[in-house]
């Protein structure tokens, strides 16, 4: 997780006790993530154990952590490979839409217009934050506070448009089957009818793969067949050689 | 006294049975050193709330207050002089005139007010240097990046000291760090005492208000801010 790795980066520009470090991560993400100081120490004895870091215990017993080269080596690994991204985020916000769904476009109103507002009063608090950090020139935690931004805006964007789906919805209603039961057929039938064709679509993949296979096992045939001509062919060679040689010597 | 209220406006177009009704029953008040945003999908009356507001049209039912004058009691010359004095309009399409250069397009307004040309063009340079725009004074639009149109777009709108600024999508055609610095124009204005309203449908421009309105179908249906404080961001719990 990265309170680890953000642990060895601190780390990284040198030695430090266990309580500067979780006032150094608090300041460097503008205290927005709060760390107990438990987690901290919890932490640091994982990294321990691991060999990442060095600890050292001072004459008044007070623990002194160093990076050591396996952190180091760590460290420049974690900042070499990308964030993976969950495909599908448990997102509690979607889920919420969802099942608000059921009770209706007025409820879906709802908790889009108040979730709405909550967002966009974060947002403005990233704002602000960000004029200070501007004014601060505090590179690193603006950076961020950008990415903050975004994935905010990202939420008000998407909300904007689950309520533009709505209002079209509304004013394109779709003609209804006559009851519940119809609909339900209806749809029961479509999932048949796509199963078959999910069925269909794999018996059409295997016959692929089967017919791929064989291309391969003829290939690998010809191939084989190909490496035995160069043998013979080779062996042609040789004796060619050969009787070269006994004839040169005789 | 508010610099701008908007009182119970509703404003209607054509007649019926097809008329369009855009605002409906809209109030709102807007105090010098104030920065609001309304934000609105397409069509939800935004720009016309801004147009209203600013005396560009007149609405079919309520009033505008402008610093005391309602804006529907005026005769024309009275209500242009009015507007010329306290209210800047910033749009997305940039509307400096292309003949004049950057310092001539802000002292156009003062001129226009009777300033003397002189002092005019003196008051216009001071203006672009504090807002390090400086190096375009004499250049023409056509010689000027987006983003430096736009911000001298946005000094014309607020030279001579008005008390109100309108900002319809002014960050619209620019990137995120143009259009930021734009914003940050307006920003310091409302910080120096002047009324700033911004229509915009970007969320990340509108959080610079002190709060943000928004319109749905014509009408003010909720609103965010005045900012809670950064303790309103700190998560629970982070693992």
């Amino acid at each position: 997780m990265s309170i680890r790795y953000s642990l060895l980066a601190i780390l990284d520009a040198g030695p430090r006790h266990g309580y500067a470090l979780k006032s150094e991560f608090e300041a460097a993400t503008g205290n927005v993530w709060p760390l107990n100081v438990g987690q901290v120490y919890s932490t640091l004895s994982r990294l321990e154990r691991d060999g990442l870091v060095l600890v050292a215990e001072e004459a008044d017993g007070q623990k002194m952590y160093r990076i050591s080269e396996a952190g180091r080596q760590e460290l420049r690994r974690w900042f070499g490979t990308p964030v993976v991204r969950e495909v599908v985020p448990r997102q509690e916000l979607a889920i919420k839409l969802v099942f608000a769904m059921r009770a209706g476009p007025e409820q879906v109103r709802d908790v889009v217009q108040h979730q709405l507002v909550a967002t966009m009063g974060s947002l403005q608090e990233f704002t602000r934050l960000k004029a200070k950090a501007e004014a601060d020139s505090d590179l690193a935690w603006l950076m961020m506070l950008d990415a903050l931004i975004f994935q905010a805006e990202a939420e008000v964007r998407w909300l904007e448009l689950c309520e533009a789906r709505l209002a079209r919805a509304r004013s394109q209603p779709r003609p209804a089957p006559e009851d519940a039961a119809q609909r339900d057929a209806v749809r029961q039938d479509a999932v048949r009818r796509d199963a078959v064709r999910q069925d269909a679509a794999l018996e059409d993949a295997a016959r692929r793969d089967a017919a791929r296979e064989g291309a391969l096992a003829e290939d690998a045939l010809a191939e084989d067949a190909l490496a035995e001509d160069a043998l013979a062919e080779d062996a042609l060679a040789e004796d060619a050689d050969t009787v070269r040689d006994v004839e040169g010597a005789s | 006294m508010s610099v701008l209220s908007v009182e119970r406006v509703g404003y209607r177009y054509g007649s019926p049975p097809r008329q369009v009704v855009a605002l409906h029953d809209v109030s709102l008040t807007v105090e010098g050193g104030q920065m609001l945003a309304v934000m609105g999908p397409s069509g939800s009356g935004k720009s016309t709330l801004l147009r209203l507001a600013g005396g560009l049209a007149r609405p079919t039912s309520g009033r505008v207050v402008l610093s005391g004058s309602e804006l529907g009691t005026l005769g024309e010359s009275d209500l242009s002089r009015i507007l010329r004095r306290q209210v800047g309009f910033v749009f997305q399409d940039v509307n400096l005139l292309a003949a004049l250069t950057a310092a001539e397009n802000v002292s156009l307004p003062l001129e226009l007010d009777g300033v003397r040309p002189r002092s005019a063009m003196a008051a216009a340079r001071a203006l672009l240097r504090s807002l390090n725009l400086d190096e375009v004074a004499n250049r023409l639009p056509a010689q000027m990046s987006g983003g430096q149109q736009q911000r001298v777009a946005v000094a014309r709108a607020v030279v001579g000291g008005r008390s109100l600024i309108l900002a319809d999508e002014p960050t619209g055609a620019l990137d995120s760090l143009t259009g930021e610095s734009v914003m940050g124009m307006l920003r310091a204005r409302s910080d120096d005492g002047c009324a700033v309203v911004l229509v915009t449908h970007d969320a990340r421009h509108a959080a610079w208000a002190d709060r943000i309105v928004y319109l749905r179908d014509g009408r003010l249906i909720d609103e965010t801010g005045p900012p809670a404080g950064p303790e309103s961001l700190l998560s629970e719990e982070w693992v």
